[in-house]
């Protein structure tokens, strides 16, 4: 398990205004990579990631299936990212769906404010259909672009 | 694609090939790669570059990317996320990982893009590209089901040829440096369609560019210089080569991250003067102004939108800097060695150009040649003891007709007996004190000959000679 205030901090950082990434990999180790779209901590210390489900080898892969979850500061880059294993996949529910509202809306302000992209056109990314992963966090990871990147942030459990 | 496989077809029947997704490869928007262990144990991360290498291949850049490195050694295929900067279209392609190339034309020109951010970040001794890998596209997809065309104010700057010959026309009808110098600003904004445009001239020592006219910006700074081979203009300029880089924000917030990193201490220090730039640009185009072979300075495109310059836009002025090249040193010949032979003018009367009113404070500095005007700075350099000597005349003398033969015989300017650029650094000074609006200007009167226009009573201070 990564250090007890990592979760929190990417947590943070999300709000903050955070893009997020999911990587996945089929039963036959190929990759497949999607954006996510809400990040938080449920009562059970798992967390709940809001995911694009257009793509159905994704929502396949991600059935029992392992994930890395990569976090960046939109306006520092920022970064780091989680390994684990998916418990469970399911719709979204209300505090997802909040969640993922006012990731997605400070994501897209940091964009604007640092790269300069129109807001409307930022909507054309956003899935058209979304699902929640449990996960169960296994190891973290500093992916702050720069000689760190790599770096283990805590014991594997 | 290989004949082998299908080619990919979005939902709307479109066939998507690399070269059509061109926009993706600015590095305005990063790129995501996405690689897995032997264990299927997934590894995602943005990735700085991505380079086309021919119809069915692209190239990845590698610096830190050690765990994708050491994944697609145990499992050779990756998955890789695209973005249009115009239109956030995403699209998604599966590779399969073929070789790691570290020398050849692929590398280099992946190597060049990564210099350009390690100049920009002051790391050239530690951030290098390590190596290339070269993957073969198995697919491309795109995410999501609609097309979206690119706004309408993205509108591409003209680029014809009939364009291109009215900008030369202009430039051949140029009848001085001062005038070409307007005339070549102008031409970029109004016939090229490129609004924010910085010229630079090579000073006498051959090392360093200084700005000697702008436009489209905040603050045209003339004057501000940059040693060649410093920062990625100075590169450009230094390697005489015609280059265009993108994604400038992203390798803005990318550099400043890196630097974080390194824990850099700042060891490049701020210019007195920054060059003219928009704080907001995404694309720049550098190229040199050549001729007969020599280096004698550069031009300076940029732009706010990503994605508005393109390659072929780098021919353009890489071919509006060959005319104006041309005719800069044409100018700088008809101007520089004047014929009159008068020497001094006789001494105006000092009540005629005593103007009333507050006074001026000019401080003047020996060490650089650097002018103050009321504690503003205005200009070093040759230009700035040029500027001290004019004033220095002017108040012991009451004189304002000046002849460009007196300063090229005054030894206290320390002009070079060869190419002393005496022409360009009287234009530079003149464009300053008007950008400033100083106390004092100058006006052409005739060939080799200008007047000193005082509008404010002026007091010197020679700093160096008081603290001495």
């Amino acid at each position: 398990m990564p250090d007890d205030g990592l979760i929190p901090a990417l947590s943070c950082l999300m709000h903050e205004g955070g893009g997020l990434l999911v990587g996945t990999a089929d039963a036959e180790g190929v990759p497949r990579g999607t954006r996510g779209w809400g990040l938080r901590l449920d009562a059970d210390g798992r967390l709940r990631v809001t995911v694009s489900a257009d793509d159905p080898a994704i929502v396949e892969n991600l059935t029992d299936g392992v994930v890395a979850l990569t976090a960046a500061d939109v306006r520092t880059l920022r970064s780091a990212q989680l390994k684990g294993r998916v418990v469970a996949v399911e719709e979204p529910d209300e505090d997802d769906t909040t969640t993922a509202e006012n990731q997605v809306a400070a994501f897209f302000q940091g964009i604007v404010e640092t790269d300069g992209h129109d807001m409307a056109v930022l909507q054309h990314i956003l899935p058209t259909r979304r699902l929640t992963i449990v996960v169960d966090v296994a190891s973290g990871f500093d992916q702050t672009p720069g000689p760190t990147a790599g770096d283990e942030l805590g014991a594997a459990r | 694609m290989t004949a082998t496989e299908t080619s990919p077809v979005a939902e709307t029947g479109e066939e998507l090939t690399l070269e059509g997704l061109g926009r993706c490869y600015e590095g305005a928007v990063p790129a995501v790669v996405c690689t897995a262990d032997a264990e299927g144990m997934p590894n995602i991360t943005y990735i700085s570059r991505v380079h086309i290498v021919d119809h069915e291949r692209l190239a990845l850049s590698n610096q830190f990317m050690s765990k994708t490195s050491r994944n697609l050694v145990v499992n050779p295929v990756a998955s890789l996320l695209l973005i249009d900067p115009l239109t956030y279209e995403e699209y998604h392609l599966m590779l399969v990982y073929e070789r790691t190339e570290r020398r050849g034309p692929v590398f280099e020109r992946l190597r060049d893009d990564v210099d350009e951010l390690a100049e920009q970040m002051g790391l050239r001794d530690v951030f290098r590209l390590r190596a290339a890998d070269i993957f073969r596209v198995r697919s491309i997809d795109r995410v999501g089901r609609h097309h979206v065309p690119p706004p309408a104010d993205t509108e591409p700057p003209l680029r014809d040829l009939a364009v291109l010959a009215e900008f030369a026309g202009l430039v051949d009808r140029a009848g001085d440096l001062d005038g070409l110098l307007d005339v070549v600003l102008d031409g970029f904004d109004r016939v090229l369609g490129y609004h924010h445009v910085c010229l630079l001239l090579l000073d006498e020592t051959g090392t360093r560019a200084f700005t000697i006219a702008s436009r489209g910006f905040d603050t045209e700074n003339l004057g501000s210089e940059i040693a060649l081979g410093d920062g990625p203009i100075g590169t450009a300029l230094a390697q005489c080569e015609v280059r265009r880089t993108t994604g400038l924000r992203a390798l803005a917030k990318y550099s400043r991250t890196i630097q974080q990193s390194f824990e850099a201490d700042g060891r490049r220090g701020a210019p007195e003067l920054p060059m003219p730039s928009l704080s907001d640009a995404d694309v720049r185009i550098v190229a040199p102004l050549r001729s007969l072979g020599q280096l004698i300075g550069g031009i300076v495109v940029e732009h706010r939108v990503a994605g508005s310059l393109s390659a072929e836009d780098a021919h353009v002025v890489g071919a509006a800097a060959t005319m104006i090249a041309g005719a800069l040193e044409q100018a700088r010949h008809l101007t520089g060695p004047e014929s009159d032979g008068t020497g001094r003018e006789a001494p105006t009367p000092a009540s005629t150009v005593a103007a009333g009113g507050v006074a001026s404070f000019v401080r003047c500095f020996e060490v650089d040649g650097s002018v103050f005007v009321d504690g503003e700075y205005l200009i070093k350099g040759v230009a700035g003891r040029i500027l001290r000597a004019l004033v220095t005349e002017h108040l012991a003398t009451g004189r304002t007709e000046f002849t460009n033969r007196e300063l090229r015989l005054d030894r206290s300017l320390d002009l070079p007996g060869f190419k002393d650029n005496l022409e360009s650094r009287l234009v530079l000074l003149k464009r300053r004190l008007d950008e400033r609006q100083a106390p004092c200007r100058i006006e052409r009167t005739g060939r080799g000959r200008f007047h000193l226009e005082v509008s404010t009573p002026l007091r010197l201070d020679l700093a160096d000679e008081t603290s001495a």
